[in-house]
């Protein structure tokens, strides 16, 4: 029996889990294709330059990025946001670390804004961040620095006690290995603030931030590595040494094609921590989804260098702004050894079901 | 096979280390550890002078031949001297490439001549040394060398115009080696010639380029009918490939034993850090720590066999082939482990605009570790042609 493409498709989603849609949704897929073409259009790797080299002259990246909605991506259509869901914003956070966006819009969309967007008494402020009036930074000591890409941005300082912490002025910004990165020591905040969530409330918001936070970086990854192939792809196509691309020889070939699949593999463990965030067993999705991007990223930037030769260490190809954005990312939201270690508290001190019964189920 | 030293070359190690002590102190103290690679760039000025310290101590050129200027210190005295250089923090020196390279060259290969003009300025830490082998065109490929020299009977020089690249102090040195073509008929590995060419002339262009660390310490050079005088050219022409790898058996040779003692200081480094931030708490980082030292022993041990074999021509290179590989991977690995011990803190600067800490400077300068002097996979190919005899993977040129 032969089957049609239809039909396959059918088995397919009869094959899929409960509560997970390992396919996006067409508006998803509209929403990531609009929010490609305007990120591909306008951060180029030309804009990168300019933006490390500084200067007045730069555009802003933020307004276009307002416009598009993106801001309101996941804050509800009441308080004037897109409503969309998080699997769909792991596809714009692919796309945002696919052109190595050097906005936070991780940090304000795909953290702030949803945690403002569930707080009563907030939701007008949450539409704020949708117009672009303003842009709220998460802050939590589970990331000692965190990038504050103005100082006029005010903090939403997470934890215990979630609270609203004005502009920090006359605080000297850090760098980061990552040039487009403007970092503050989390332990630089001091008090005072208002308090917009306590007790309960507080840590469970706080708890899923952070997965968010988690989930989407992993997201990002992903979209960097996919770059870093792309780049070292077109190169490794165009380098010719002893008369060959030097593409055509199987010590080249063969490091990109183990980047690929290390990477398709990483993808659908990204997209079931999405689709699963809130649910119970979310912190071991999103620790699992954190590890697979963060060690595709370090072996595509690997790869990807190695691939360029020496003109992967230098500013004469863009490779290093996608490399060291990489490199700062992982071990943002929680780092390799710590969500390594949330997976080994789930299996051997948990007592957590595996097996072919539980695997495919609601636990792996 | 030898497992330590004589009690000879031990109280030379006395000496060397002794001496170190009482000279790296004061305007030098805080060049110490520094200028190595990843931080070329760094107070050249210092290090300059600090050569000719060395100069004056009598300590260029401990393994020449005595009738040139040398001391004639023995392979295993070589490898005690640049091991105590890096234990006691001895800053980049800026006259390796003439010291390791250009100096071993010319003993071997050079004229009366050249001897003479050009050891003592190397002796002496005046006159510096840069290399222009490699060009857009020629890296992996380097026989694949488009710059050509033109011999002017009249004058009896040769006029050099081509495009060198990673060149590391072209902007500092007074002369440059050059690999260039004197057949423009030939190619690859025939008709080429090694000059030594002169950087103070209209004719020649040093442009810097900008490492992922934000620093340079390396060049482009544009020459444009540089000038070298004929005597200047060694061996003769079309003998130019013959006398590069001649070159590239020095570099692969002793002084990079020296470099275990700077992996060591580094691991040390790192091993301080993990016990100050709670990271020897983590098994992962414990375990990989563990590797980092057995790795090290494994190239130590490798280096003792090396020495104790019959390697009486001072040349290490077919041992050199494996070294590479090795240490390339398992730095690099250094560097991934410097990150994951420092957790998120890997991320910041140390200091605004761009300055990075030494661990960050040894994670981003380790990246290119398995690119620079012959890719990893260079060096496969390499290791599997030239040790196992394969066959040579299949080319269009050379």
């Amino acid at each position: 029996m032969k089957y049609s493409a239809t039909s396959l498709l059918s088995v397919a989603s009869a094959c899929r889990g409960p509560d997970v849609q390992f396919s996006p949704t067409q508006d998803q897929l509209e929403l990531r294709e609009a929010a490609r073409n305007y990120l591909r259009a306008s951060c180029t790797a030309k804009y990168l330059t300019r933006r490390v080299a500084g200067g007045p002259e730069v555009a802003d990246g933020w307004s276009g990025l307002v416009e598009m909605g993106l801001p309101g991506y996941l804050v509800s259509t009441t308080a004037g946001g897109l409503g969309m869901d998080a699997p769909g914003f792991a596809l714009v956070a692919e796309e945002s670390g696919y052109v190595a966006l050097p906005e936070p819009l991780i940090e304000v969309a795909g953290v702030a804004a949803p945690l403002l967007d569930q707080l009563a008494g907030q939701q007008a402020l949450a539409a704020e961040v949708c117009t672009g009036r303003v842009r709220v930074i998460p802050a939590h000591p589970l990331n000692p620095f965190f990038n504050q890409a103005d100082p006029t941005d005010p903090v939403l300082l997470l934890g215990d006690e979630i609270r609203l912490v004005e502009p920090l002025s006359g605080l000297a910004g850090l760098d980061s290995i990552d040039p487009l990165r403007n970092l503050r020591r989390f332990d630089a905040i001091q008090g005072g603030g208002a308090v917009l969530a306590r007790g309960d409330e507080a840590v469970a918001l706080t708890q899923s931030a952070i997965q968010r936070g988690a989930v989407f970086t992993a997201a990002e990854l992903l979209g960097l590595s996919a770059a870093m192939i792309d780049k070292a792809t077109a190169y490794a196509g165009e380098r010719k040494q002893f008369g060959k691309v030097i593409g055509s020889y199987q010590a080249i070939k063969h490091h990109l094609a183990n980047a690929f699949v290390r990477l398709e593999f990483a993808r659908p463990v990204v997209y079931r921590a999405a689709a699963c965030l809130g649910q119970d067993a979310a912190d071991l999705w999103v620790a699992q989804a954190k590890i697979a991007a963060i060690d595709t990223a370090i072996e595509a930037a690997e790869i990807a260098i190695q691939v360029h030769g020496a003109m992967g260490y230098t500013f004469e190809v863009e490779l290093h702004l996608w490399m060291k954005r990489a490199w700062a990312l992982a071990g943002l939201w929680g780092d390799r050894n710590h969500h390594l270690a949330r997976v080994e508290n789930a299996l051997l001190s948990k007592n957590l079901a595996t097996g072919p019964a539980a695997t495919f189920c609601n636990h792996g | 096979m030898k497992l330590g030293f004589t009690s000879t070359d031990e109280a030379f190690r006395d000496e060397i280390a002794g001496w170190l002590a009482e000279h790296l102190l004061g305007e030098f103290e805080h060049i110490r550890y520094r200028g190595g690679p990843g931080d070329e760039h760094a107070y050249f000025r210092e290090r300059r002078a600090w050569e000719q310290a060395m100069a004056a101590g009598g300590w260029i050129g401990v393994g020449w031949p005595e009738d040139m200027g040398g001391r004639g210190y023995s392979l295993e005295q070589q490898v005690i001297f640049h091991e105590e250089y890096a234990r006691a923090g001895g800053p980049g020196r800026v006259g390796h490439i003439g010291e390791g390279l250009v100096g071993p060259i010319l003993i071997t290969h050079g004229s009366r001549w050249q001897q003479q003009r050009f050891l003592p300025g190397i002796l002496s830490g005046e006159e510096l040394w840069c290399q222009g082998y490699s060009e857009p065109g020629a890296g992996s490929d380097l026989s694949n060398i488009s710059t050509r020299a033109v011999y002017d009977a009249g004058k009896d020089n040769w006029s050099i115009t081509g495009h060198k690249t990673w060149t590391s102090l072209a902007h500092e040195a007074e002369w440059c080696f050059v690999l260039a073509r004197t057949d423009p008929a030939s190619r690859g590995r025939h008709g080429l010639g090694f000059f030594l060419v002169e950087m103070q002339q209209r004719a020649i262009t040093v442009r810097p380029i900008m490492q992922l660390t934000g620093t340079s310490e390396f060049n482009e050079v544009f020459l444009d009918q540089a000038i070298c005088a004929s005597e200047q050219l060694v061996g003769e022409p079309g003998q130019g490939w013959e006398i590069a790898m001649a070159l590239l058996g020095f570099e692969r040779g002793v002084s990079t034993l020296g470099q275990q003692m700077m992996f060591q200081n580094q691991l040390n480094q790192i091993i301080t850090v993990a016990r100050r931030n709670g990271a020897t708490a983590d098994s992962q980082i414990r375990q990989r720590l563990a590797q980092a030292h057995i790795g090290l022993k494994i190239m130590r041990y490798n280096a003792m066999r090396t020495l104790s074999g019959n390697m009486v021509d001072g040349s290490l290179n077919r041992a050199a082939m494996i070294s590479k590989l090795y240490w390339s991977i398992w730095h690099r690995e250094l560097g991934n482990l410097a990150m994951d011990v420092l957790g998120p803190e890997a991320e910041v600067a140390a200091a605004q605009p761009y300055e990075l800490t030494p661990l960050q400077s040894l994670f981003l300068f380790t990246r290119a570790d398995t690119i620079y002097g012959g890719t990893n996979q260079i060096q496969r190919n390499i290791i599997a042609e030239r040790s196992l005899g394969l066959p040579r993977e299949p080319r269009m040129t050379g």
